[in-house]
């Protein structure tokens, strides 16, 4: 064979390598980009709008304003949601080994995206016109419904009772941030008025029982709870005695847990005792 | 005859008074009181004229009252922290029935002689039924205390949910308890019964005391212990009103 074909043939073979080396560099498939960073973006934006939804009770003038801010987060959140669905869908055919992960992504962005509507639309949806005033949230309505009241209710319940408070306080919708805020108005009034003393401590979620109960009601009508609370002070069993043998409290057991309509009960019973016994709370 | 029952029925219903008034309205109100209309979901704040049919539920906040004007002349005031449902209205020249239903709190009644005379007045509550003829009357009912019904005047019927009935005078009070249990005027009036004791000129405390936490009824007989030494309590339970025969030896 002579030396130019010789030449000539390895030529074409290094360029056939050549080309399958480019061939494959071009046909390579690149690592598919997960939807993590729009998910953490939802997740964000859900955020928001939650904070914005707890104001919304809270900041009856503010409305306009956050209802606002809220129509920008739902635009937000749906062209995250559009641009990433669509990116998602393309991936996973180019990708079918990804396609299980691809949907768990997706799950989660709708997740996110309809609860950021759902959210966005309770809040700015307008009162129906059947009524002709605007809905409240009635909160003896709630506690009259609630089967166990919490130390949370009773609190309310006390600082309506003795003037304390001139409401019952914020909604609960309002989170734990705004009831917070409203005890730091209430707390210092009801320890003024003997109702809770600087080292009492309590667990706000807890239930309720008719020893506390019985304790707080005692204290807002100054009852001293006899021989042995002058003594030993006032605790929730002298208390719950005092207030029984009063028919103020029903009988039962300090123990028992105590129903929103009791609490609502017990209530007006006490009213009706300090209107007998002629003492303001 | 299930079918001529039935058909009797249609033709009563179908033969009701064209004029009859099926509508109260909220005549007077003092504080926050909400109503919620019975195809509404949600409470709203109720005003003066108001007008409240069968199925509405009204609710009064602290230190709040509203009450109900009805066309017979009748009122019902729904004093604090108190909910209640219209149950039933028919009003017309020859038959009248008003049912309310009382969830928590006191309403207090006052029905001129004559209205609703010919079927009935009544307030139910989640243990008893009180029947109203032309009187004033107080019915309360507290969770774990029961209902308590008082007439101020005329008389009345209440009845437990259990079926027993008693008979009530203007001045005497029944209850019904958490326990379903229905306890007559004269047994309310021997557990009530408290006698100040205290001399004159004693303060507040004292006499609250020897009101409230000296109940007759609470006093052992006998007992060696007591200032006021009780002899006997007597309530004669054949007699319709409560007469009470007191026996106090004083130190």
């Amino acid at each position: 064979m002579a030396p130019a074909v010789r030449s000539a043939l390895c030529a074409l073979v290094l360029l056939a390598a050549a080309e399958r080396s480019c061939l494959g560099n071009v046909t390579a498939r690149p690592a598919p980009l997960l939807p993590g960073a729009a998910v953490s973006k939802l997740e964000r934006t859900l955020e928001e709008v939650r904070t914005l939804c707890s104001e919304w009770s809270t900041e009856p003038g503010g409305r306009r304003r956050i209802a606002g801010a809220l129509a920008r987060r739902l635009e937000t959140a749906s062209t995250i949601w559009q641009a990433e669905s669509d990116r998602i869908a393309l991936q996973q055919r180019r990708h079918p080994e990804l396609a299980d992960r691809l949907d768990r992504q997706l799950v989660r962005l709708r997740e996110l995206h309809d609860e950021i509507s759902t959210l966005c639309e309770r809040v700015t949806a307008p009162v129906p016109e059947s009524h002709s005033g605007p809905v409240r949230t009635d909160y003896v309505q709630l506690l009259t419904r609630k089967r166990i009241a919490s130390v949370e209710d009773l609190i309310r319940v006390v600082a309506r009772f003795t003037g304390a408070s001139s409401g019952w306080g914020p909604p609960r919708e309002a989170g734990n941030a705004a009831f917070r805020e409203w005890l730091d108005g209430a707390g210092p009034r009801l320890e003024r008025r003997g109702v809770v003393g600087p080292c009492d401590s309590f667990h706000l979620r807890a239930r309720l029982n008719r020893g506390l109960l019985s304790l707080l009601f005692a204290r807002a009508l100054h009852l001293d709870g006899g021989l042995a609370g002058s003594v030993f002070g006032m605790t929730e069993r002298t208390a719950y005695h005092d207030l029984v043998f009063a028919r103020v409290v029903p009988a039962g057991g300090e123990d028992y847990p105590v129903s929103g309509a009791e609490l609502l009960s017990v209530m007006q019973r006490a009213r009706l005792a300090q209107q007998r016994w002629g003492r303001a709370p | 005859m299930r079918l001529r029952f039935l058909a009797a029925a249609i033709l009563l219903l179908a033969w009701a008074p064209a004029g009859a008034q099926q509508a109260g309205k909220l005549t007077e109100l003092k504080g926050l009181v909400n109503c919620k209309p019975a195809d509404a979901t949600g409470f709203r704040a109720a005003r003066v004229g108001d007008t409240l049919r069968v199925g509405d539920f009204l609710s009064t906040d602290f230190d709040s009252e509203a009450t109900i004007g009805f066309p017979d002349g009748t009122n019902a005031k729904l004093l604090e922290m108190s909910q209640v449902r219209v149950n039933d209205i028919f009003l017309s020249g020859d038959a009248s029935r008003l049912a309310l239903y009382l969830r928590l709190g006191r309403v207090e009644t006052l029905s001129p002689q004559g209205a609703s005379g010919r079927t009935g007045f009544s307030v139910a509550t989640p243990t008893a039924t009180a029947w109203i003829r032309g009187t004033h009357q107080l019915v309360a009912y507290a969770d774990g205390f029961g209902t308590d019904v008082q007439f101020l005047r005329g008389f009345g019927f209440t009845q437990s949910v259990t079926g027993r009935g008693v008979q009530q005078a203007a001045g005497q009070r029944a209850r019904v308890g958490g326990d379903r249990k229905l306890v007559g005027p004269n047994q309310v009036a021997k557990q009530s019964t408290v006698a100040n004791l205290t001399a004159r000129g004693r303060d507040d405390d004292e006499v609250r005391s020897a009101t409230e936490y000296h109940r007759l009824s609470d006093t052992e007989l006998n007992d060696p212990l007591s200032p006021y030494a009780l002899i006997d309590l007597v309530t004669p339970l054949e007699e319709p009103s409560p007469k009470l025969r007191l026996q106090i030896q004083l130190p």
